[in-house]
């Protein structure tokens, strides 16, 4: 998996932590033509719950750009709540014929992907 | 080593009349009796000491019990419990991660189906270690089926299935129980 590019560019959105016994925060901003998603921290039911992160669906379909990088190489914790919601940012790029692309992801967390059979849905 | 990290005011006598014996049989599996032992526990628990905070009681060197409210967040809770509970006897990070993981999702679906009755809280968290296995039993009190959406709860079990060695689950018209076995992770005492 390739590495995350470094960042020059301001968010546009942040979304952080519904509480204080899960940290994690998901930044979007708008760099060479995609629109990048930087999650940091834990992405489980209740961080990455779809009424946390509408802020960032609303900035996706604002934005105007197509494709996806999302940096998961902050990412502490994820679990099937985290993978939901990497499967509705797919969803919602495909939906304008965009693609998906994740960046940085630790080992073990590429592996939840694989073993949940979400790999193919990410371009390389 | 003494159990870490107690949740809500701290960790809590076990309240007068209160058999384990039950649960201890499900975290065994010398005997798997269904929901009923694990609902019956967690009523005992909160009848006397209501929720709808976590709470956390005393069961011995060796062995954790947790009672949760059904809130999307005590699935942080449990995992970073069960963490630093077999974080003395777990070989590699990775490993670590993994019971974090299945920890999780058995948490957030009895969560997401859980009903909670009157006092709010609904799940019962039992971890100890049984032939030199890590086992974790999270009952609650709704039915598995009961929780939307097919394919969140699809990747969910096939997580827990993959990252376990012992993953079952048993369900009727008074609740659910989950149990999942780890093998060669090993917490301090044992049963």
């Amino acid at each position: 998996m390739g590495d995350p590019p470094v960042s020059s560019a301001r968010a546009i959105v942040r979304v952080d932590s519904p509480s204080a016994d899960i940290p994690f925060s998901a930044e979007a901003r708008i760099e060479s033509g995609a629109f990048v998603l930087a999650v940091s921290g834990e992405a489980d039911v209740a961080s990455a719950a779809p009424e946390r992160t509408a802020p960032i669906d609303a900035a996706y379909a604002a934005s105007g750009e197509v494709d996806v990088l999302i940096d998961l190489s902050g990412v502490t914790f994820l679990d099937s709540g985290g993978l939901s919601w990497l499967v509705r940012v797919r969803s919602a790029a495909a939906a304008r014929g965009g693609s998906v692309r994740l960046v940085g992801a630790p080992s073990r967390i590429e592996r939840l992907l694989r073993i949940s059979g979400l790999l193919p849905l990410f371009a390389a | 080593m003494a159990v870490p990290g107690p949740l809500g005011t701290g960790v809590l006598p076990l309240p007068d009349g209160v058999d384990l014996s039950p649960l201890l049989a499900v975290l065994a599996d010398r005997d798997v009796p269904g929901p009923a032992a694990t609902l019956a526990v967690a009523a005992l628990l909160t009848a006397a000491h209501p929720c709808p905070d976590a709470r956390s009681y005393d069961v011995g060197p060796g062995a954790m019990l947790d009672v949760l409210p059904a809130r999307p967040d005590v699935a942080a809770m449990a995992r970073r419990r069960v963490r630093s509970f077999a974080a003395g006897g777990t070989p590699s990070p990775d490993r670590q991660d993994e019971v974090a993981v299945a920890v999780s999702e058995a948490v957030s679906n009895a969560v997401q189906h859980a009903h909670g009755g009157a006092d709010g809280c609904a799940l019962v968290l039992l971890v100890g270690t049984v032939d030199g296995a890590l086992r974790v039993v999270v009952g609650d009190d709704g039915r598995w089926d009961d929780t939307p959406p097919a394919a969140h709860r699809g990747r969910g079990t096939t997580l827990m299935a993959a990252l376990s060695d012992v993953s079952a689950r048993y369900s009727d018209a008074q609740g659910t129980v989950v149990v999942l076995g780890f093998d060669g992770v090993q917490a301090p005492g044992g049963l």
